[in-house]
C-alpha cells in the first residue's frame, strides 16, 4: 500500500446559529491515495459537502468552523494552514468542481477569462501568450467544440453540460494532484451526465489525479470509483472497496441504500418499491446513541445507549455498526 | 440592443402623459386659477376675469389640458408671473447651482459608501463591519433638519471655518459657499447608501461563483475587488443613476438653509407665490430627468451586464 | 395564537432583545401619543409657564426641559409632538401597507390590463422625487395636518405595491396557487387565502420603513411651513430653534432632536430585526 497523498484524521466542523450549534460533520476519517477515485455517498444533510468544502477551507465562517481534527495533505496540516498557504494549494494542488454549473461560473467574466485566472493564480512564470494557449488546450481536453471561439463567451451562452466542462477545465488547468467533485453530474441530463463522468474519469487517467467524487447516486459510483466512504447524520458510517459495498454491505443504512435502487426484471406485482422511512435527526439535537436509530430494520436497545464506534470489519472495510457481521452475512445471502 | 432601447423610450411616454396630468390635475382642477394672489383681494371680478382670460384659465379643462402639453412639447413654459422672466433662463441659471452643489456630493458620497460597504462586507459579523453599521444606523436616526441646524452653527457660526449663508456665481468663489452643505449632504447620505451596498455586496458574496472564485485559490481581497465588485456594479450604477434627478431637488432644503438660489429655492419660492409656470415647469422637468435616467440605467445596465447585452 | 407566538419570525423576534427593547420603545411613544390625544398629557403646550428661554430645572414637569421664546414648556411641546408623528406615520403606514399590498397583489396575480394601469400609475408616482411630490401635494391639498395625511396617502402605497406584485408575479406560478385554481377557487379567494398571506413579510417590513420615512418628512415639511399649522411639531421646534441656537438656548433643539432620533433609531433597529426575521432566505 502506496501512502497517501491526503489524510484525513477526525475532522470535525461545526457552525454556530442563532438557532444552536449544528455538528454538520463529526470526527470524519479517511485517506486518499494518488491516482485513486474515492466516493463519499450519502443524503443530502449528511455531511458529504460540508467534508469537501472543509478539506478545501471555504466554509463560510462565521458561522462555521473547524473545531477538530487534520487534513493532512504530504504531511501537511491544512486545518491549521495560514490562509496564504491555502491560497497556494487551492485550485493548484487541490480543485474544485460544483454542482450547480449554472451558478457556480462568474456571469460577467467570459469563459476564458475564468480559466485563465487559475493559470495567473498559480502559474506565474507562464506568460500572457503561454497562458493563452494553454486556456484554449483546456477547452480542447474537456472536448468543447470551437474552443477559439468558446473562449470568448459568457457563461450564460453554454449549455449547463457545457459550463460544468469549463468548471472542469478551470479545475484541472493547473494539473492539482486531487480534483473534488461536488455532485458534478446532479443538475444535468442524464445523458449529459453520463459524458461529464466520462471526461472526468479518462482526465484522470490521463493526468493521474486523485478524484473525491460526491454523490447520492449509487449509481454513479459504481461506474467509476474505486473506494466508496458511506456518510450519515455528519459522521461517516462505513468504508470499503467498491466490490464490498455492492456484495457486502456491512451497515445497515448502506444496505438500506441499495435497496432503494430500483432493480430492473426484479418487479413483482404488488412490490413496493422501497425506502429508507424516517428522517435524517436533527443535527443540533442529536438522539443518545446510534444515529440511525429510528430508521434502522435492526435496531436493538444497545443502539439507544451506545453510540457505535467505526470499526474494521474486513480487510479493507470499515463500519459504524456493533451488529455488522450480521448485515454482512444477510447481505452476502441476498445477493 | 436597439429594439430594447426604443421600448424603454416608448414606455416613457404614458409615464410623461401621466406626471403632466397629475400635475395639471394639482394646479388646475384642484387648486384653481391664482388671480387673487395675483391681482389682490380687493381687485374687481372684471380684473380677476382679465387674469383668467390672459392666463387661459376661461377655457374648459381639456383645452387648458392641451396648452399645457403644447408647452411640454415645446418646452416653452412663458414667463415667470412673479418676475417676468423666462422660465427656462430661471432653471438654466439655477440648476448650474444646484448641480455644482449635489454632483460632488453624490459622487463622494456614493465612493465613501462603497469603500465602508466594502469593509464592512469584508469584515463581516466582525467588530469592523458591526461599528460600521451601528454608527450608519444611528448617523441615519438624525434628522436631515437637526444636522443642517447643529454643523451650520458649529461650523459655520461657532467656529467660522465656512460661509453661513449666501452664493456667489464665480467658478471659484462658489466653492466657500458650497462646501458645508456638500459635508451635510455626504453626512446625511452615506449611512444610507453604505447599508444598501453592503448588502448587496453580502448578497454577491454568497454566490456559488464566489466559492469558484476562493477554490481557484484566489486571496480575499481579489474575490472583494475583482469578483464581487465587478458584478456588483449592475445595482451600484442603479443606484447612483436613479440619484441623478435628486440632484436637482435633494439640495432643496439645503439651497433654503444656505441661500444657494438653485432650483430648490426657485420651487419653494414659486409654492410660496403661487407661480404657476415655474411649479409646472419644475415638476415636469424633474419628472422628465427621472424617466431619462431610469431609461439611461437600463441601458448602462445592459453594457455592464453581459446577459441583458445580448438578449 | 400559541402558533403565533411559536412561530419561526416571531421567536428570532423575540430572541433579540435590541429588537425587543425598540418595539417596547415604540409602544411607549404609542401611548404617550394616546394619553395627548385624550388630552391627560401635553396639551398645555400654548400656555405660558414662566420667564422665557428658562434653562432646564426641576421646579416641575413641565419645567424640565425649560421655556421657549413666549415661555411655553419644551417638554409639554415634545409630548405633543408625538402625538402628530405617531398619527402621520400611522396614516402612513397603515393605508400604504394596505393599499399598496392589494394594488400590488392584484396587478401581479391579475396582470395583462390591470396590471398595465397598476404599474403605470406607481411609475407616475414614482417619477416624481418624493420630497417634491409631497411638497406639491401639501401645497394643493393646502397647508396643515390634512394636507399631510393627504401627500403621505397619495405616496406612501407605492413602495408595498412594487415589492408585492413582483413578489406575487413569482408566487402566481407557485404549485400551490395553480392548484387551488385548479380545484375551482374564485380569484378573489385566491388572492385573500393564499396569496396575501405569503406577502405578509414585505408588507410588515414596509410597515415599519413608511412609520419612519412619515416621521422624518413630517419634520421636514412642517420645518419648511407646509405641514401642521398652529400646533407644535418637532420639525416646527428645531425650526424655532435654529434662532435660538445663536444665543447658546440649545435645549429646544436638544429636546425635539432626542426625542425624534430616539423613536427613528427604534424604529430602523426594530425594521431590520424584522426584515432579519421575516427574510425566508434566512432559515
Amino acid at each position: 500500500m502506496s501512502k497517501p497523498i491526503l489524510e484525513v484524521q477526525e475532522l470535525c466542523t461545526s457552525f454556530f446559529t442563532d438557532e444552536g450549534v449544528v455538528h454538520a460533520i463529526d470526527k470524519v476519517s479517511f485517506s486518499l491515495e494518488k491516482g485513486e477515485t474515492l466516493g463519499i455517498v450519502g443524503e443530502s444533510g449528511s455531511g458529504k459537502t460540508v467534508t469537501s468544502k472543509t478539506l478545501m477551507r471555504i466554509i463560510p465562517s462565521p458561522p462555521g468552523k473547524i473545531t477538530g481534527g487534520k487534513v493532512l495533505f504530504h504531511g501537511k496540516d491544512l486545518a491549521a494552514a495560514t490562509d496564504k498557504e491555502m491560497q497556494k494549494i487551492r485550485g493548484n494542488k487541490i480543485a474544485m468542481i460544483f454542482q450547480e454549473p449554472m451558478s457556480a461560473l462568474n456571469p460577467v467574466f467570459t469563459v476564458g477569462w475564468q480559466i485563465d485566472e487559475s493559470l495567473r493564480l498559480h502559474q506565474k512564470n507562464l506568460t500572457k501568450a503561454q497562458r493563452a494557449k494553454r486556456v484554449l488546450e483546456m477547452l480542447h481536453k474537456v472536448k468543447i467544440p470551437s474552443p477559439e471561439q468558446r473562449v470568448r463567451e459568457y457563461p450564460h451562452q453554454l449549455s449547463g453540460g457545457m459550463r460544468q466542462r469549463v468548471m472542469i477545465a478551470i479545475a484541472l488547468a493547473c494539473n492539482p494532484e486531487i480534483l473534488i467533485a461536488d455532485e458534478p453530474t446532479t443538475a444535468l441530463d442524464v445523458t449529459i451526465q453520463a459524458q461529464v463522468l466520462r471526461l472526468i474519469g479518462d482526465l484522470k487517467t490521463e493526468l493521474g489525479t486523485a478524484v473525491i467524487l460526491i454523490t447520492h447516486d449509487l449509481g454513479v459510483v459504481a461506474e467509476v470509483c474505486d473506494r466508496v466512504i458511506v456518510m450519515y447524520a455528519g459522521q461517516v458510517v462505513e468504508e470499503a472497496s467498491i466490490d464490498d459495498i455492492f456484495h457486502s454491505p456491512s451497515h445497515p443504512y448502506t444496505r438500506a441504500l441499495l435497496r432503494s435502487i430500483p432493480k430492473r426484471g426484479k418487479r413483482v406485482a404488488g412490490a413496493k418499491f422501497e425506502t429508507i422511512e424516517g428522517m435524517v435527526p436533527d443535527l443540533k439535537n442529536l438522539p443518545k446513541g446510534c444515529r440511525f436509530q429510528g430508521r434502522c430494520d435492526i435496531e436493538k436497545e444497545r443502539c439507544r445507549q451506545e453510540e457505535p464506534p467505526l470499526v474494521q470489519v474486513g480487510e479493507r472495510q470499515m463500519s459504524r455498526c456493533f451488529f455488522s457481521n450480521e448485515v454482512i452475512a444477510s447481505s452476502k445471502d441476498e445477493s | 440592443m436597439w429594439p430594447y432601447i426604443i421600448r424603454r423610450l416608448l414606455w416613457g411616454i404614458p409615464i410623461v402623459l401621466g406626471v403632466t396630468m397629475a400635475v395639471f390635475l394639482g394646479l388646475h382642477v384642484m387648486k384653481g386659477s391664482p388671480s387673487a394672489t395675483y391681482v389682490g383681494k380687493a381687485a374687481t371680478q372684471e380684473a380677476l376675469d382679465q387674469f383668467d382670460k390672459k392666463y387661459g384659465f376661461d377655457k374648459s379643462y381639456p383645452e387648458q389640458y392641451i396648452n399645457y402639453l403644447k408647452e411640454v412639447v415645446t418646452f416653452d413654459f412663458g414667463d415667470s408671473w412673479k418676475n417676468g422672466r423666462p422660465v427656462g433662463d430661471m432653471i438654466s441659471e439655477g440648476a448650474g447651482k444646484s448641480v455644482s452643489l449635489t454632483l460632488p456630493a453624490l459622487f463622494l458620497t456614493s465612493l465613501l459608501a462603497i469603500c465602508l460597504a466594502l469593509v464592512a462586507s469584508y469584515f463581516r459579523g466582525r467588530g469592523t463591519d458591526r461599528t460600521i453599521m451601528v454608527i450608519a444606523v444611528l448617523g441615519m436616526s438624525v434628522s436631515f433638519l437637526v444636522y443642517i441646524v447643529v454643523l451650520q452653527y458649529l461650523l459655520a457660526f461657532l467656529l467660522p471655518i465656512f460661509q453661513i449663508h449666501g452664493y456667489e456665481p464665480g467658478l471659484v468663489e462658489r466653492w466657500q459657499f458650497l462646501m458645508l452643505p456638500i459635508i451635510i449632504q455626504i453626512i446625511v447620505g452615506v449611512g444610507y447608501d453604505t447599508r444598501f451596498y453592503r448588502s448587496v455586496f453580502v448578497e454577491e458574496i454568497g454566490k456559488d461563483h464566489v466559492t469558484t472564485a476562493y477554490a481557484k485559490g484566489a486571496s480575499k481581497r481579489r474575490v472583494m475587488f475583482v469578483h464581487v465588485l465587478k458584478n456588483a456594479l449592475i445595482p451600484i450604477v442603479t443606484r447612483v443613476m436613479i440619484s441623478i434627478p435628486f440632484l436637482v431637488t435633494g439640495s432643496l432644503l439645503l439651497e433654503q438653509f444656505f441661500g444657494i438660489p438653485g432650483i430648490g429655492s426657485m420651487l419653494l419660492a414659486a409654492l410660496d407665490t403661487d407661480d404657476f409656470p415655474v411649479i409646472k415647469a419644475l415638476s415636469v422637468l424633474i419628472s422628465l430627468l427621472f424617466i431619462v435616467s431610469t431609461i439611461l440605467n437600463d441601458i448602462l445596465y445592459a453594457v455592464v451586464d453581459p446577459r441583458v447585452r445580448l438578449k | 395564537m400559541s402558533e403565533f407566538w411559536n412561530s419561526r419570525p416571531v421567536r428570532k423576534i423575540r430572541r433579540d432583545k435590541w429588537a425587543l427593547a425598540c418595539l417596547i420603545i415604540i409602544i411607549c411613544y404609542v401611548l404617550v401619543a394616546i394619553a395627548v390625544r385624550f388630552g391627560i398629557i401635553g396639551n398645555a403646550f400654548e400656555e405660558r409657564i414662566g420667564e422665557l428661554h428658562l434653562s432646564p430645572s426641576m421646579e416641575s414637569w413641565k419645567h424640565w426641559l425649560g421655556t421657549d421664546r413666549l415661555g411655553r414648556s419644551i417638554f409639554a411641546r415634545m409630548l405633543y409632538s408625538a402625538k402628530i408623528a405617531i398619527g402621520v406615520g400611522l396614516v402612513s403606514a397603515v393605508v400604504g401597507s394596505v393599499v399598496g399590498g392589494i394594488l400590488g397583489a392584484i396587478a401581479g396575480y391579475f396582470g395583462k390590463r390591470v396590471d398595465d394601469f397598476i404599474v403605470w400609475l406607481y411609475s407616475t408616482v414614482q417619477s416624481i422625487p418624493y420630497l417634491l411630490l409631497l411638497i406639491m401635494l401639501t401645497y394643493i391639498a393646502g397647508k396643515g395636518i390634512m394636507g399631510l395625511y393627504v401627500a403621505f396617502i397619495a405616496t406612501s402605497w407605492v413602495g408595498p405595491c412594487r415589492m408585492v406584485r413582483g413578489e406575487v408575479i413569482k408566487l402566481r406560478e407557485a404549485e400551490y396557487i395553480q392548484s387551488a385554481k385548479a380545484m375551482g377557487y374564485g380569484d378573489w379567494r385566491i388572492i385573500f387565502r393564499h396569496v396575501v398571506p405569503n406577502t405578509m413579510h414585505i408588507v410588515l417590513v414596509y410597515f415599519a420603513l413608511l412609520f419612519v420615512a412619515a416621521i422624518k418628512s413630517e419634520v421636514i415639511i412642517s420645518f419648511l411651513g407646509l405641514g401642521v399649522q398652529g400646533e407644535p411639531s418637532w420639525g416646527i421646534m428645531i425650526k424655532a430653534s435654529q434662532a435660538e441656537l445663536i444665543n447658546g438656548f440649545y435645549w429646544q433643539i436638544g429636546a425635539a432632536t432626542f426625542a425624534m432620533f430616539v423613536l427613528v433609531l427604534s424604529f430602523n433597529i426594530f425594521a431590520d430585526a424584522l426584515q432579519d426575521a421575516l427574510d425566508p432566505k434566512s432559515l
